[in-house]
């Protein structure tokens, strides 16, 4: 991409967990240390809170302008499709002297409040510009077609395969001393392949645990591995039996409270904040202020997050799809009634207030997708449209991660010509 | 055996007739012909030597890997994430939405820094591919 003999896009697919995020990061770190490329880079997550249409657009197209040699904007009070238009206006344009620009975006399939199409980059790009995206691998129409890339001369697509045993090495490898020593035992990395096969979120799982364990990684025998059935279920299998083992009799409230968070942050469709757990959670959990922590350190290395801006949600989406296929039916049922109960009570006081009251950012983004899941009824969903509920979805449009620390007036739309000088 | 604990050499066991070897050190290793099944107990031989011949070159592949890997990560694994944060948040600084706190948190989850390296590798060829 970087080269100039290519189509000006690239699309990268693979399913969940196969690795795109890694390997764009990787690749744009190394980009950014050539001189013969400048780079724009913006993820799209819904873990990182970064999937609102409008703060992807903001970014890239701030970055854009940077590298263009122009003064960055400074406001942010435009909506979604404008940031989006004087993108594509940068993108038309032929990027001067002899560098290349490649803008890179990632996590196309997480879009929240924009569905990407023909319409994501203008028809002709500028000379020296490229445009990379990467998307989980689609059930439904191809991306190439969603995109209108068809055309071979127009676009290249790549797919991710899974790691081989040369590959699960090469990871060792790279982690250094002492798990480099790893990587030329044949039996070891055969075993971390029958248990990952070759998938890369769980290779990263393995590889980070044997790191934690230091020195000590390199007295692992295969045998220790050989009782370990394969993929998710085997490695979290083990990881619960040595947590009650550590929590033993001691502590009998610490599963309950692990199994609860766990269960909520399945359930979830985005970042909870501490409050919202304790919230949500199931009263007879046991779940407080002094005892949330403890309840989330052993699950520290399946989470990211700080509980507050960024709240907690688990590093990959695919453990939220493993940790809800294995809740029972009438276990998803429960949970599914706590967050639509609590989304019912945001919105009466949302209707009371009119609008202008602080209440919690993951309600007012995820609240519609709990009714869908539960197939709640056409009158329920019609409260979604109402004064107050309004007000809070443009709040959270235009201020996405300010939302929890100050509660902005409504922003008026006479700034919005300041925005690009 | 102890050089290749070490990562000073890679040893390769080839069993070329059945042996009673149950105990025997080497038999944790990888040997050759696959699922040590000795030459002479081969239909044909030419397919085991090739499968041995294949081990060779899987392992001499893996160790050009290692190498390489320690060349590369000496040089670049220091302070990584926070210079590739600001060169990258350049531009969206500016704006008053915080949309940098959540780049430089996605950094860090893919690249982490030297006391915490995230793990990462057998992408060379997708990396080229991205590169062309």
């Amino acid at each position: 991409m970087a080269g100039s003999t290519a189509p000006q896009r690239l699309l990268l697919t693979a399913p969940a967990g196969r690795g795109k995020s890694a390997l764009l990061v990787r690749w744009v770190e190394s980009l950014r240390q050539r001189d013969d490329v400048a780079v724009a880079f913006y993820p799209v997550s819904v873990r990182f809170r970064t999937n609102l249409s409008s703060l992807v657009f903001s970014a890239l197209t701030a970055r854009l302008v940077v590298l263009f040699g122009e003064k960055p904007p400074t406001s942010a009070d435009m909506p979604e499709g404008k940031w989006r238009w004087i993108m594509g206006d940068y993108l038309q344009r032929d990027y001067p002297g002899r560098r290349k620009l490649v803008m890179v975006l990632d996590g196309l399939d997480e879009f929240a409040g924009y569905e990407p199409g023909t319409g994501l980059l203008p028809v002709r790009l500028g000379d020296q510009i490229r445009v990379v995206v990467a998307a989980r691998s689609s059930t439904g129409e191809p991306w190439l077609q969603r995109l209108g890339w068809e055309r071979p001369d127009l676009a290249r697509e790549i797919d991710l395969d899974p790691l081989g045993q040369q590959g699960i090495a090469d990871v060792l490898n790279r982690m250094a001393f002492p798990l480099d020593r790893l990587a030329v035992r044949v039996d070891i990395v055969a075993e971390l392949y029958r248990l990952s096969e070759g998938d890369p979120l769980l290779v990263r799982r393995y590889v980070e645990d044997l790191w934690q364990r230091g020195e000590e990684a390199l007295q692992l025998r295969p045998e220790d591995l050989a009782t370990i059935e394969r993929g998710l279920e085997g490695y979290f299998r083990r990881w619960w039996e040595d947590q009650r083992k550590l929590w033993g009799r001691e502590n009998p409230l610490a599963e309950r409270q692990v199994q609860e968070l766990l269960n909520l942050l399945a359930c979830a469709f985005g970042p909870l904040r501490r409050e919202d757990l304790l919230t949500v959670a199931d009263p007879g959990a046991g779940l407080s202020t002094w005892t949330l922590d403890g309840a989330l350190r052993p699950l520290q290395r399946f989470i990211i997050g700080d509980g507050e801006e960024q709240g907690y949600t688990f590093s990959h989406p695919r453990l939220s799809y493993f940790f809800y296929d294995r809740l029972a039916v009438k276990e998803r049922q429960a949970m599914e009634d706590r967050f639509i109960a609590w989304g019912q009570s945001v919105m009466a006081e949302l209707e009371i207030e009119g609008g202008e009251c602080e209440v919690p950012s993951y309600v007012v983004q995820y609240h519609a997708a709990h009714l869908k899941r539960a197939d709640a009824r056409i009158q329920v969903f019609l409260k979604l449209v109402s004064n107050g509920w309004q007000r809070a979805w443009f709040r959270l449009v235009l201020f996405p991660t300010l939302f929890h620390r100050e509660f902005p007036k409504f922003p008026s739309h006479a700034t919005a010509s300041e925005m690009v000088n | 055996m102890e050089r290749h604990e070490d990562g000073e050499a890679v040893v390769l066991p080839v069993l070329l007739r059945p042996v009673h070897a149950a105990d025997a050190p080497f038999l944790k290793l990888n040997g050759r012909p696959s699922d040590w099944k000795p030459v002479t107990k081969w239909r044909n031989r030419d397919e085991a030597f090739a499968d041995i011949a294949q081990g060779i070159h899987e392992a001499a592949k893996a160790l050009q890997s290692s190498e390489r890997a320690r060349k590369t990560s000496t040089s670049a694994d220091s302070g990584i994430s926070s210079k590739t944060f600001t060169d990258l948040s350049a531009g969206i600084r500016s704006l008053p939405r915080d949309g940098v706190r959540p780049l430089e948190n996605f950094l860090d989850e893919y690249l982490g820094s030297e006391s915490h390296p995230v793990p990462f590798g057998g992408r060379d060829d997708a990396l080229a591919d991205l590169d062309a």
